[in-house]
């Protein structure tokens, strides 16, 4: 088994990395590259906390292969503020309603929470649950991570009156 | 069984060949060897586990050619379409109703955007969640290899746990199945541990409906044996009967009786038995209701 060279593009920045084709998308992340926002829990596709989003739709990083990934756009929790730092208006409301307990979760939490967001700006309670249902919150802390999200689901409706 | 989840240790070459032809060529080059991977939700458990460890992984995922739909007497999907745009796909096609409602109860959001329907169906799992509605439609698929391409019928694909007649050179392009007839209606019943595990039961009803009259019931369920299965014999009971609510008792009752599981697994036998009448009962009602017939 030889390495590989892989060309991602991680949050805007291009990068040029070697590496072997059994290594898991998780891994190169938070390994390789050195962004530990996103979290490594179960390794089965059960629980989300490795979410990324690869050309902007949310996998789980370690059941993808990370040669797979070869070419695409990945964003990862640490890409989705602005540059000069100011929140993501999902993670904001996160903050604002305390939908933090140990937080181990979060990351993966808000990436679907955004998708959601973006293909649906008018969610309900049972969307929300529906569409985050492949994320595990081991604090049980969802009635707070569903309030973050229809807060800024509701800001966001007040922003485009 | 080994068990790292956080890494997979066995060594591989990786292929993502721009060409089904090129696939297929990898594929009769090195025979078992070789395992496909396109979601990788499936594969992917596997070899962290132990159970695969191919020395060839080749990805289709990125093969646009197995990305389509064809509309008309015969209703075609590309066996690489993910689970979410197959979704959306029959997002407003009742009588494809239980497929829609399947790949809605598989539920995470990642795994529908990673998940193909054709991986679902080649991993040859009994509880493949898009199997039993397709049974109901008496789906076909088509599998391709160098050397020759076949068409069979969904029925056929699946001979034992986990094991299907697919050859190690070739796979799976196409599920394909004639136009359901008007005044039909489907739903999918599931039940799993939490929202987004694998399945415990599942119960697809496809119902053709002729005013009070039930032309065709299919009934298939998922996870209630080595198989997917389709259950004949209460299938005959409601076919071209009017309805009535002992006859869906009766229907029910003995798709309790007809499916066979495996004493193991995530549920016990009785469960399965005790749950999956009261499961086709509901979806029946719900497809009944929306099959609406001659009014």
């Amino acid at each position: 088994m030889k390495k590989q060279t892989l060309n991602l593009n991680i949050n805007g920045e291009d990068f040029e990395l070697r590496i072997f084709p059994n290594e898991l998308l998780v891994n190169v992340v938070r390994e390789t590259v050195g962004l530990t926002g996103t979290k490594y829990a179960c390794g089965t596709g059960q629980c989300g906390a490795c979410t990324v989003l690869v050309d902007d739709e949310p996998v789980l990083g370690c059941m993808t292969l990370a040669v797979s990934a070869a070419g695409s756009k990945i964003t990862t929790i640490e890409g989705i503020a602005e540059p000069d730092g100011k929140l993501d208006p999902l993670q904001d409301a996160f903050l604002k309603t305390n939908a933090i307990q140990c937080g181990f979760c979060t990351p993966g939490m808000i990436l679907v929470g955004k998708d959601l967001l973006k293909k649906n700006t008018n969610p309900t309670e049972n969307e929300i649950r529906h569409h985050i249902k492949g994320n595990l919150c081991r604090c049980t802390g969802y009635n707070g991570i569903v309030r973050a999200i229809k807060k800024c689901r509701d800001d966001m409706a007040e922003r485009n009156l | 069984m080994k068990m790292n989840t956080r890494i997979i240790s066995h060594e591989f070459d990786y292929h993502a060949p721009d060409t089904i032809r090129e696939v297929l060529e990898m594929l009769d080059q090195h025979g078992s060897d070789a395992k496909i991977i396109a979601g990788g939700t499936d594969l992917i458990t596997q070899m962290k586990m132990g159970k695969r460890t191919p020395s060839h992984v080749v990805d289709i995922r990125k093969l646009k050619d197995l990305r389509y739909y064809v509309e008309g007497a015969v209703i075609k999907i590309g066996a690489g379409n993910n689970f979410r745009s197959v979704m959306e796909h029959f997002a407003n096609n009742v009588p494809c109703r239980g497929l829609y409602e399947a790949i809605y109860s598989i539920g995470k959001t990642q795994v529908l955007n990673m998940g193909t329907i054709g991986g679902n169906l080649s991993n040859g799992s009994p509880k493949a969640d898009t199997a039993p509605p397709l049974l109901t439609y008496n789906a076909r698929v088509k599998l391709l290899s160098l050397k020759s391409e076949r068409l069979i019928d969904l029925k056929d694909l699946h001979v034992g746990y986990n094991k299907t007649v697919m050859e190690e050179n070739e796979i799976m392009t196409e599920i394909q199945f004639d136009a359901l007839p008007k005044n039909t209606a489907g739903a999918f019943e599931k039940k799993a541990r939490v929202g987004s595990d694998i399945s415990k039961i599942t119960c697809a009803v496809t119902v053709t409906r002729d005013n009070d009259v039930c032309r065709n019931c299919n009934i298939a369920l998922g996870a209630a044996a080595p198989v997917p299965m389709r259950a004949p014999v209460a299938e005959s009971i409601m076919k071209g009967r009017p309805f009535s609510d002992q006859l869906l008792e009766d229907t029910a009752l003995q798709v309790g009786r007809e499916i066979n599981p495996p004493a193991y697994g995530r549920t016990s036998v009785e469960y399965r038995r005790e749950m999956v009448a009261v499961m086709f009962k509901d979806g029946f009602k719900r497809a009944w209701e929306q099959a609406g017939g001659d009014k």
